[in-house]
């Protein structure tokens, strides 16, 4: 009999025999212990998931007002989901403004834009990656002042120097030598090469950010990876190029999404660089306009109603971030595990 | 005199340092509109510099020559001086081949500043609205003189590496190998800072010194104008410092509003990314696509997008004008706005209540902000070593207390980093000044406007070098303030 009563208030964790009320009493701090657990995972996925709507609702408004007909962007019953689903306007945009772009083979958008996103890219992250290496790895006199020059050429705003970078690679020259030697202007303007040249030197937009990165990454390696590969008879590119990199898989495609990323939607170098080249980021930026200087001939209208132009740029937007958003679902988890990675400590 | 005995590297140190004063003479004399050498009768270093069209390319050439031999001898120097101090015989034979460099650049320069001399001198005289006169004579004196300066620098540095480098120690070190290979990998770097970032820096510097009259044909005359003012002829003109900070309307204004706009982001963007670094940390389910989604506003808004999005104000009027004629109520907007006046029956102090509303109003565009921040501030989460937590909790820590004792110290030195960002970040994009304001969406647009649209260039690059000291102030002041807090675990 008493084993029985006995088996019925038995703690679960320390088996100890309780009395039943010492027995309610830790029942009941259990409980309340995991209210609180619950209670502050509830609170925890209400931010957390509050945040991420926040970041996916204009992305969501965007494309629920491209898919709408014009009548519904007049209409005040209608708020995220569209009366009319159509895609009139996108046809019209596609018909008076981006055919002749895309659809040539001559300056065409597409292949411009790809061609300098993935120049920049490449040629950001090799030159990044060595000079964060550089910077990681190696001990050296002045290595606080170069690292100061990497932050101030991060600080000093880009337009500063806007006119007279123009200036600069349309008479390029190395400190003067080849206009003394030649007597010639060499005009990079209007050409690839100058995404090519400020990648290489890893002097693109916002590269010391990715020196810093790639800096850190690598500073988290032991130290005995070197040693080891020094005992073994490798020199230090050989090490960088075996030993170290592999490990950096992760960093390095971050660096590569985000130069290229960068550089698809950019309007500054692009505006320095091209004049008459065109590419996706100075198309969109003037698409409304665009549009509405083929569209009015027909319509007497100077200038082109908000709503319409709203939902011009939205179309605009959704077209230009479509491959971008494609590129992120399949690298994000480098992102990911390039936040992983510099955890490692040596 | 055992030479070997000398504090050598003193030497080297105090060497490169009046190098380093030397490099900035020829600014000296352009921010001075040329005046420095007035006893030698008006020397001016790029006074009259024509690059228009009507002129024949040679002249063309040799002003740009002029300029980029200058900043040869600049760089030569430097690299002389850094390389003098790796103490073997790279160090010597590279800072020797520097030097000697360094000293042939300089008789190029002396050379092309004849010559452009020359050709100015034409050139202003074909024009009659310049007079000066009194310009051939002075001009070698006072370029044989900065050559014999920078000659006899030059000098200094190669005898004292001559002397002091230790020739006899043939062998270097494995530390001295590493460190050159450093330097090697630290080239791309270091070339694109003078061909891209220097050359181009300097050049503007220059402009904001000078009257800048741009040609339609796509040429341009510099004149000197140095800092308050400066008289062409008989006229009174201000000039560019001048006429940004005291003539200017717009311009004192927008600075004054991107700087409070500044103070208030800032620490929002930074303690924001903060605490979502830390939810992100945590271990739970569907953490992947929450950072997916978390880093996904500095992917997709970025560049032109954000432009469309937030800076152009001509389109957030016209989304606002289409949010009120989508819905007349329901909207974000109105929201905020019952929040507003919520907040204002609870009796909470106004200021209290615009704070609180700017914050909620921005919300979005401080996530957006954030993600670099989110993603440096999470890998230092990463690195803080696990060992510490196990001590603590063994010690009977609680979590509250390994967080504040343990968490926070270890990544406080991120949170310079991140401050450093935010302020560049909040600086270089298109950061808003403000609705009353509504004519530009941010500064660097205002100076684009002033630069591009409206042809002054020197008044342009005047304003953003304004812009850019005002960032490098704020910058140091608030990192000088939160390095006091930072704890350093270790030094490596």
């Amino acid at each position: 009999m008493s084993t029985e009563v006995k088996s019925k208030y038995i703690d679960p964790v320390t088996h100890e025999v309780l009395t039943p009320t010492e027995y309610r009493i830790r029942q009941k701090a259990k409980m309340k212990k995991k209210l609180g657990k619950v209670g502050f995972n509830i609170v925890f996925f209400v931010i957390v998931f509050g945040i991420c709507f926040i970041i996916l609702y204009p992305l969501f408004v965007k494309f629920s007002v491209a898919i709408r007909s014009q009548a519904d962007l007049y209409d005040t019953t209608v708020i995220y989901i569209p009366r009319h689903f159509s895609l009139e306007t996108l046809k019209s945009i596609w018909d008076l403004v981006l055919k002749d772009q895309v659809m040539t083979m001559d300056n065409n958008i597409i292949i411009n834009t790809v061609w300098t996103s993935l120049l920049a890219a490449v040629t950001q992250t090799v030159a990044c990656t060595l000079v964060g290496y550089g910077f990681a790895r190696f001990k050296f006199p002045g290595k606080n002042l170069v690292f100061g020059l990497v932050i101030l050429c991060l600080v000093v705003p880009p337009q500063t120097i806007q006119l007279t970078y123009s200036l600069h690679m349309q008479n390029f020259d190395f400190f003067g030598i080849v206009n003394y030697l030649f007597r010639t202007r060499v005009n990079l303007l209007d050409s690839a090469i100058p995404f090519a040249l400020i990648g290489l030197t890893a002097q693109g937009y916002k590269n010391g950010l990715y020196v810093y990165m790639i800096r850190q990454n690598f500073r988290n390696l032991p130290k005995e990876l070197e040693e080891a590969a020094y005992v073994d008879g490798a020199g230090s590119l050989r090490t960088f190029v075996q030993v170290m990199l592999p490990s950096a898989t992760s960093i390095l495609v971050s660096i590569f999404l985000f130069a290229f990323v960068w550089q698809w939607t950019d309007t500054y170098y692009s505006g320095v660089f091209l004049e008459n080249i065109k590419v996706m980021s100075k198309v969109l930026n003037s698409l409304a306009q665009s549009y509405w200087m083929a569209f009015k001939s027909a319509l007497e209208q100077s200038n082109i109603p908000n709503a319409l132009a709203s939902q011009i740029n939205n179309i605009g937007s959704i077209l230009v971030i479509a491959p971008l958003f494609i590129l992120y679902t399949f690298t994000q988890r480098f992102f990911v595990e390039s936040v992983e990675r510099s955890g490692i400590v040596g | 005199m055992n030479f070997k005995k000398l504090p050598y590297s003193l030497l080297v140190k105090i060497c490169s340092i009046v190098a380093f004063v030397c490099m900035f003479f020829p600014l000296v004399v352009v921010s001075n509109g040329g005046q420095v050498f007035t006893k030698y009768n008006g020397w001016n270093l790029i006074s009259g510099i024509d690059f228009s069209a009507s002129l024949d390319v040679l002249a063309e050439t040799q002003q740009t020559a002029t300029m980029d031999i200058m900043l040869l001898v600049v760089a030569c120097m430097i690299i002389s001086a850094v390389a003098l101090s790796v103490k073997n015989k790279y160090g010597l034979r590279i800072g020797a081949i520097a030097s000697g460099l360094g000293a042939l650049a300089t008789g190029l320069f002396i050379v092309e500043m004849n010559n452009g001399l020359a050709m100015r001198i034409a050139a202003i005289a074909a024009d009659s609205q310049y007079s000066f006169t009194s310009w051939p004579e002075f001009s070698y004196t006072a370029v044989l003189f900065t050559m014999l300066g920078v000659l006899v620098l030059q000098f200094a540095i190669t005898v004292l590496a001559n002397i002091f480098s230790p020739i006899n120690e043939v062998q270097t070190t494995l530390l001295q190998k590493r460190a050159i290979t450093g330097y090697m990998f630290l080239m791309p770097f270091i070339v694109g800072f003078l061909l891209f970032f220097l050359t181009p820096a300097i050049k503007s510097l220059v402009f904001s010194f000078s009257l800048v009259d741009v040609h339609g044909t796509g040429g341009y005359t510099v004149n000197p104008a140095g800092w308050y003012e400066s008289a062409t002829g008989t006229i009174f003109v201000p000039a560019n410092y001048y006429r940004a900070l005291l003539v200017n309307v717009d311009y004192p204004t927008y600075l004054l509003t991107s700087i409070g706009n500044l103070c208030t982001t800032l620490p929002l963007v930074v303690i924001f990314s903060f605490f979502a670094a830390v939810l992100l940390n945590r271990a739970f389910k569907g953490r992947g696509f929450v950072r997916a989604v978390f880093f996904m506003p500095v992917i997709l808004t970025s560049g032109v997008i954000l432009a469309i999005e937030t800076s152009d104000v001509l389109m957030s009027t016209m989304q606002a004008s289409f949010q009120s004629q989508v819905s007349s109520s329901g909207s974000t907007g109105m929201q905020a706005f019952e929040l507003q006046t919520m907040l204002t029956a609870l009796n909470i102090p106004e200021k209290i209540v615009t704070a609180v509303m700017s914050v909620v109003n921005n919300l979005y565009a401080i996530i957006s902000a954030s993600g670099v921040q989110i993603l440096v501030f999470l890998a230092a989460l990463q690195s803080v070593p696990r060992s510490l937590y196990e001590a603590s909790s063994i010690e009977g820590a609680t979590g509250w207390e390994d967080f504040w004792k343990i968490t926070l110290p270890m990544v406080s030195p991120y949170f310079v980093v991140n401050i450093v960002y935010t302020v560049v970040d909040c600086f270089t994009s298109a950061a808003k000044i403000g609705d009353q304001y509504s004519s530009y969406s941010s500064i660097l647009d205002y100076i684009y406007d002033v630069s591009f649209v409206q042809m002054d260039y020197g008044l342009g690059s005047a304003m953003s070098w304004i812009y850019f000291l005002c960032i490098a102030l704020i910058m140091a002041v608030v990192v000088a303030i939160v390095n006091r807090f930072v704890f350093y675990y270790d030094e490596r």
